[in-house]
């Protein structure tokens, strides 16, 4: 009887530290909120000012279909779209005789003047501007692949010709005053996609790059939330 | 000297011993009372907290850690209530208290690593950011 009740108290004092490590918990989920990049109340009136367009700055082989896009205007109508639908900030329309100042990015930057005057003359708090980068790249080239003989069953690897087309959207973002000029943020989003057959359509290719995008550039002026998980114990 | 008489001398003394033991067996039962309070109040919390109603989790983990103050569960718990309610300050001090009391926790030290990286994104979005005037 004695060690049978010393045996329990040792079992006892070898189970009593394990305890807290033991004890139960459980995983939750909760939603944390993402400051905006840009310090705004949200009902400020923004104007979207055009954007640089890098495509044609450079010379690259783009498809005719590319080249015939105008991606600021596309740009600049599917953020504006964004910018009202999903924030309570007032889009202000750009007379379309607006041209930019320079065809560099960092005379952009430095041109507070004419901001301000831009600012002043279409009634805005913030301006955006910037430049849009879209490519169009063929990757198509040869994989190894696995497969099965179905002679023997045994596995082999082959060099197969892979068609794949390549969709590059890139966009940096310049944010000024509108009634000092002043440069309040600058900040670049890429995307990357690709797709297996070579005849993928490129408008398709570049709205997919846009909707990857779409929460990091309205992370610039609305409060997002994201989903974590935690530990807490019963 | 009588019996009666000693016996009455001794008297106040035993009554003293008696009170002693009555006082400390009562502050016994009100510190086992109180962590049982505590412990029913966290897991009231936590299934709160599941459900997603983090006012009513943080309520009850307040009131867990005023009648278990250095209880690392308690405080754990606590720091991801205010965590949920956008109080990150108070978070932070909870998490690094409850580490304090149990370092060797990974429950705990998970939770303030994904913290402390969301904390650290908030602190340098809040940083550098720009504001029209």
């Amino acid at each position: 009887m004695r060690r049978l009740s010393a045996l329990a108290a040792l079992l006892l004092l070898l189970g009593a530290p394990a305890g807290p490590l033991l004890a139960g918990s459980r995983e939750v989920k909760l939603r944390l909120p993402l400051r905006p990049k840009l310090a705004v109340t949200g009902r400020e009136r923004l104007s979207l000012a055009p954007f640089l367009v890098a495509s044609k700055l450079s010379e690259r082989k783009e498809s005719p279909r590319v080249k015939d896009l105008d991606l600021d205007l596309e740009f600049r109508r599917y953020l504006g779209k964004q910018i009202a639908r999903r924030t309570k900030m007032n889009v202000v329309t750009m007379p379309a005789d607006v041209k930019l100042p320079s065809t560099e990015l960092k005379a952009l930057g430095e041109a507070s003047a004419y901001w301000k005057e831009l600012g002043t003359r279409v009634g805005a708090d913030v301006l955006l501007s910037g430049i849009v980068d879209f490519r169009v790249e063929d990757k198509s080239g040869y994989k190894t692949q696995e497969y099965q003989s179905p002679v023997d069953g045994r596995t082999y690897y082959r060099q197969v010709f892979v068609e794949t087309t390549g969709f590059t959207f890139e966009v940096t973002v310049l944010a000024f005053d509108g009634r000092t000029g002043a440069k309040l943020f600058q900040e670049t989003f890429k995307d990357q996609k690709e797709k297996s057959r070579r005849a993928a359509d490129e408008m398709v290719g570049l709205f997919e790059n846009l909707f990857s995008l779409e929460n990091q550039l309205l992370g610039l002026f609305v409060v997002r939330e994201r989903e974590a998980n935690r530990y807490v114990f019963d | 000297m009588p019996s009666s008489v000693r016996h009455s001398r001794r008297a106040p003394l035993a009554k003293g011993l008696l009170l002693a033991i009555a006082v400390s067996l009562t502050g016994c039962a009100s510190a086992s009372r109180d962590a049982a309070n505590a412990a029913d109040q966290k897991a009231y919390g936590a299934r709160m907290a599941e459900k997603g109603f983090w006012r009513e989790a943080l309520f009850r983990f307040e009131r867990a850690a005023k009648l278990a103050p250095d209880d690392p569960e308690v405080l754990n718990n606590l720091a991801v209530a205010c965590e949920a309610t956008g109080e990150t300050a108070r978070a932070l001090a909870a998490y690094k208290r409850a580490l304090e009391l149990r370092p060797e926790d990974s429950r705990i030290k998970r939770n303030y690593a994904r913290f402390a990286e969301y904390y650290t994104s908030l602190q340098r979005a809040s940083g550098p950011m720009a504001a029209p005037k």
